[in-house]
């Protein structure tokens, strides 16, 4: 009787370890998924068009990693129904987390509320950002006012109406970003929604062309908004580069004429006279009567 | 024809007694283990030796610039005195000519030494700018090699030809001797050849060797650093050079005297006629040292000045008025003196000046490289100076000690003194001619 119970408990207790560490293995093998941060910007670029900059991170183990390689849906929201939505597209993050979707042109309106999800993926949690924002439009040129080159930005909304008391920068373009005109870091829109940027002199560019921008920078109503003139009044930059040059710096192809000619003159003159010296041993060798 | 046969036996060269194969041995000691250190430095990397960031350039380089200021000694005696019509130099000229292949082969050989990637050397000619200093005295290097050895090569012909006839009771050493003679007869068309060979020479070899020691100075010179941008550096360091080459001759002229009692040959008179060379070069090269130094001291500009009190009161003090007044000043006024210019003392101030110009170059090369105009940033402390590891010191050592053994090979198989040359100029050749008819 005894030895049954023992048997009995034994068995029990193995079907228990058993099923333990099935059980336990499961749960460590379901993972927990990663939290996403999403950020999402409303670009526009006037007479080019309206886009959406996403950039995607996860806290990794060194600290906010990029999120790469993963798929995002982008809605359209109704701005009186927030719960009403109409998918427009998808777009994929690059290595570096970032993606850029471009606004199809019958979505847009003069307001507008753009949702950004990341759903039913396997390593991060569903996520969800909206932006919204009023579509507004600058009309920028350059005039020459009082023999001043300056640019005149006008800022109005879609119905054409001006907006006044906002802060618009105004810049042209370099390769690592904008450098500041006008002596002013930004200038703020009269009552006819304007401003007048004056361009300093002597701004330098390829060919005296000069890339200006006036921009609306992150605005929470209007996102960012570039307005982009092209102009070509600067100064021509002159290549002073000495690189096909022949310098004293370049590499032995491009060695100076002066320093290729002379020494070699020098070196074969030498070596020359060198040359006949050790004939002169073979002559002395042939020659003993 | 006594005289002559005696002349011959006297310089005949001769085999080595026993303190010669003691000093040939102790060389080889010395060169073996500088190949240990060497095999080292190869396995190791230049991390072995003391040289860093500040100190790029330490003793290898101090020792090249030695070497090739001494090779300049060949052009000095053999060159300049001989057109100059000196004869008395005529002792002297084989001396100086084999001091100078020992120490241009060392020279090329000491720059191979301070290259972290000995193997990489055939990029120099690969890839080598005409633009760099450098390439330029690779160029008047072996430039300046070959001619040496020319110069060391043409008058030895009628001396192997004598010393065949004189060695034909040892037939092996003859044949050599005779091969290496190309047939000398001293017929007249091998003698116009010869002397029209050695008269090109001895011009040619003048440009080239000053050549070769303005290039040197100019790798520092064009280098623009405090002690070094000098427009001065060429003519300060040939002269440098013929003070170096002309002590070294003393010094290896006194001990080749000694050794193979040549006191007939190599007489007092080649010990004040040296003497008052080297007195000379000394006034010479004294003056451009004050140009070197005062100039600089009187502007006082914050980097020559940090330079300056370096070698004038600072941590090179005692080496600096060490090599300048018991290298210069001290063998100047012992020179200037009749006694100082007999065999002996000359010989002890010969050594003076070679040990002086030794240290010379280390004193030219090193404290300015502590010194550069853009301070080197994030570096320890003690890489703010220099001196020589010990791996370092058994290297150049070894290549001291394997120019010695160049030179004691050579005066081993090769007369110390031009039989042939000594021998027309006392008349014997006449005489034997006469005999003969």
């Amino acid at each position: 009787m005894i030895r049954s119970t023992i048997s009995c408990c034994k068995s029990s207790l193995l079907i228990f370890m058993v099923l333990l560490t099935f059980l336990g293995s499961n749960i460590y093998g379901q993972e927990e998924k990663k939290s996403l941060s999403l950020t999402v910007q409303y670009i526009k670029i006037m007479k080019e068009n309206s886009f959406l900059k996403i950039t995607a991170k996860f806290k990794g183990e060194n600290g906010f990693e990029p999120c790469g390689n993963v798929n995002f849906t982008v809605y359209k929201v109704d701005t009186t129904d927030v719960s009403t939505v109409i998918k427009i597209g998808e777009v994929k993050t690059n290595k570096e987390g970032k993606a850029k979707f471009i606004i199809p042109s019958k979505f847009k309106t003069p307001s507008s509320s753009y949702a950004v999800r990341l759903e039913n993926n396997k390593t991060f949690d569903d996520t969800e950002e909206i932006v919204t924002v009023t579509d507004v439009n600058i009309i920028a040129s350059i005039e020459k006012i009082d023999s001043v080159y300056t640019i005149k930005a006008r800022l109005v909304s879609a119905a054409d109406t001006p907006i006044a008391e906002e802060v618009l920068k105004a810049g042209l373009k370099r390769l690592f970003g904008n450098l500041s005109v006008g002596g002013e870091d930004s200038y703020t829109t009269d009552e006819d929604g304007s401003i007048l940027v004056p361009i300093e002199k002597g701004l330098t560019g390829k060919k005296g062309k000069l890339n200006f921008q006036v921009i609306i920078e992150e605005s929470e109503a209007y996102g960012t908004v570039i307005a982009n003139i092209n102009s070509d009044f600067g100064v021509p930059i002159v290549d002073e580069s000495s690189f096909d040059e022949r310098t004293m710096w370049s590499p032995p192809t491009k060695t100076p004429l002066f320093l290729l000619i002379i020494p070699n003159v020098i070196l074969i003159g030498i070596w020359s006279i060198l040359l006949l010296l050790i004939i002169n041993l073979f002559k002395i060798y042939k020659s003993k009567n | 024809m006594k005289e002559y046969n005696k002349m011959i036996q006297d310089l005949a060269p001769k085999k080595f007694g026993k303190l010669g194969q003691i000093w040939v041995t102790f060389l080889v000691v010395v060169i073996l283990f500088a190949l240990y250190a060497y095999y080292q430095q190869l396995d190791k990397g230049l991390g072995i030796t003391n040289m860093r960031d500040y100190a790029l350039w330490g003793v290898y380089i101090s020792n090249f610039v030695f070497f090739v200021a001494v090779s300049l000694v060949g052009s000095l005696v053999t060159a300049i005195l001989r057109l100059s019509g000196v004869t008395w130099s005529t002792p002297l000229t084989r001396i100086s000519e084999v001091i100078a292949v020992a120490a241009i082969v060392m020279a090329g050989l000491t720059i191979i030494i301070d290259m972290g990637r000995p193997e990489r050397i055939y990029n120099i000619f690969l890839h080598g700018r005409l633009q760099s200093p450098i390439i330029w005295d690779v160029l008047v290097i072996t430039t300046y090699l070959l001619i040496s050895l020319l110069l060391l090569f043409y008058p030895l012909l009628p001396d192997f030809a004598i010393l065949k006839k004189h060695f034909a009771d040892r037939p092996k050493l003859s044949k050599w001797y005779g091969k290496l003679s190309l047939n000398w007869t001293g017929s007249k068309k091998q003698q116009s050849i010869y002397s029209k060979s050695i008269h090109t020479l001895s011009v040619m070899i003048i440009p080239v060797a000053f050549g070769i020691h303005t290039v040197t100075a100019w790798l520092f010179a064009t280098t623009y650093r405090p002690g070094w941008d000098s427009s001065n550096f060429g003519p300060y360091f040939i002269a440098g050079a013929f003070v170096a080459g002309a002590g070294a001759v003393v010094v290896i002229m006194y001990v080749l005297r000694k050794v193979y009692k040549l006191e007939a040959y190599i007489t007092d008179l080649h010990f004040d006629k040296m003497g008052q060379l080297l007195v000379l070069l000394c006034l010479v090269y004294i003056y451009f040292n004050v140009n070197e130094y005062l100039v600089p001291a009187y502007k006082t500009t914050n980097e020559e000045a940090q330079h300056l009190y370096g070698l004038f009161v600072g941590d090179y003090a005692l080496l600096f008025w060490s090599v300048i007044i018991g290298g210069l000043v001290v063998p100047t006024l012992v020179l200037l003196f009749r006694k100082g210019r007999k065999p002996l003392p000359l010989f002890l101030v010969g050594i003076l000046v070679v040990v002086g110009a030794w240290w010379k170059r280390f004193i030219i090369v090193t404290p300015t490289l502590l010194h550069p105009f853009l301070p080197i940033q994030g570096v320890p402390k003690s890489w703010h100076s220099y001196f020589p590891s010990v791996l370092e010191w058994t290297i150049t050592f070894g290549t001291l000690a394997s120019a010695l053994l160049i030179m004691t090979i050579l005066f081993r198989y090769l007369p110390i003194i031009p039989i042939h040359e000594t021998a027309e100029e006392k008349g014997f050749l006449e005489t034997e001619k006469t005999e003969t008819l």
